[in-house]
């Protein structure tokens, strides 16, 4: 018997004993919102994306489990990871700036949480994330940045607020980020 | 030479005795029997139909040692076609039963088929609120919730 065998029957058992305790609590409840949040991913991974507007209104649980990273990992391990087309609109009037990603072939789905994106700033979308650079949240000031994605590795190329170019890197794995200044401040 | 049996005893007392290669499908007994041969398993959480279900699958996926002629052993084309049918003859919340013995005896394989028929059916839904309906599952979302979602779901292109 290994520990984690061990481990995994006590996740199990805990598993089991909290819902025979929901089941008792609220005892007309459904099976489906009573699953471990694992399994209850591992079914909605499974359902086509163009079907996310729908189960998202289907109660609180489901649209927080849709719009969960986890989801997009089930996805990606299930071989079920899709290109998608993300489209910034920004309101020029009151620089609102709001993402959507297209579902289906006529509809933007609004994507929330979206932080304010920095005047010249740019955006690049790496697996589920989305990455935003740009602005004083960067270890050092950068604006007009461009960012792409190349061979598992961000790079971002911008200016400093003295005018000169630096570029930096942000690895993929382990969220170390490095940065290089390609102009020496010159 | 006489395969070794053990015995799984349903919720209702009801004993099932089956081939340990059976039911070593599942990680959680296969853990069991090693710790407590010779004793009798009690799955006070499952009914005997849903056990008996659960045994049906998995001695059609058990892989024999000797692989001789007329095992049950499949190809794996054969198999995931056995799997389709045979979710497909269950209805709705025996299927969440299964399923929930698959998570909770931990059979990968039984837990994939299962979450996937679930995923279909929730595909094969017109609305939420067929999917609700469907799953028995309380709308818990105010009128106002429910609009402006909507009014992040539709901007047309």
């Amino acid at each position: 018997m290994s520990y984690s065998d061990l481990r995994h029957l006590e996740r199990r058992c805990f598993q089991m004993s909290s819902k025979i305790r929901a089941e008792k609590k609220q005892s007309p409840s459904s099976p489906i919102t009573s699953l471990p949040e694992d399994v209850a991913v591992d079914i909605l991974a499974r359902v086509p994306r163009d079907d996310y507007p729908r189960v998202s209104l289907v109660s609180k649980r489901f649209r927080s489990l849709v719009s969960s990273p986890e989801i997009y990992a089930r996805r990606s391990s299930l071989g079920f990871a899709e290109h998608c087309l993300y489209v910034l609109i920004r309101n020029v009037d009151n620089r609102d700036d709001r993402l959507y990603t297209r579902i289906g072939h006529h509809r933007l789905v609004f994507i929330p949480g979206l932080p304010a994106l920095p005047r010249r700033g740019s955006l690049v979308a790496v697996s589920s994330r989305i990455y935003v650079f740009g602005g004083v949240s960067m270890p050092f000031s950068m604006s007009d940045t461009v960012a792409a994605f190349i061979d598992g590795r961000i790079y971002v190329v911008g200016s400093d607020g003295d005018g000169s170019s630096s570029e930096s890197k942000k690895s993929k794995l382990g969220g170390g980020v490095q940065y290089r200044n390609t102009n020496g401040g010159a | 030479m006489s395969k070794k049996m053990i015995v799984l005893k349903s919720s209702e007392g009801v004993s099932f005795v089956v081939e340990e290669a059976v039911a070593r499908q599942s990680k959680i007994i296969s853990f069991l029997v090693e710790e407590f041969p010779d004793r009798e398993l009690p799955l006070t959480n499952m009914t005997s139909e849903i056990l008996r279900k659960t045994i049906e699958y998995c001695k059609k996926h058990v892989v024999e040692d000797d692989g001789g002629g007329d095992s049950s052993s499949s190809s794996s084309g054969d198999l995931k076609e056995w799997d389709v049918k045979f979710v497909a003859e269950i209805d709705q919340p025996r299927l969440m039963d299964l399923l929930m013995a698959a998570n909770y005896l931990d059979i990968p394989s039984l837990l994939d088929v299962t979450c996937q028929k679930v995923a279909d059916t929730i595909a094969a839904c017109n609305d939420e609120k067929e999917i609700r309906a469907t799953f028995n599952i309380e709308n818990d979302f105010t009128e106002e919730e429910v609009e402006a979602i909507r009014m992040e779901n539709q901007y047309p292109i």
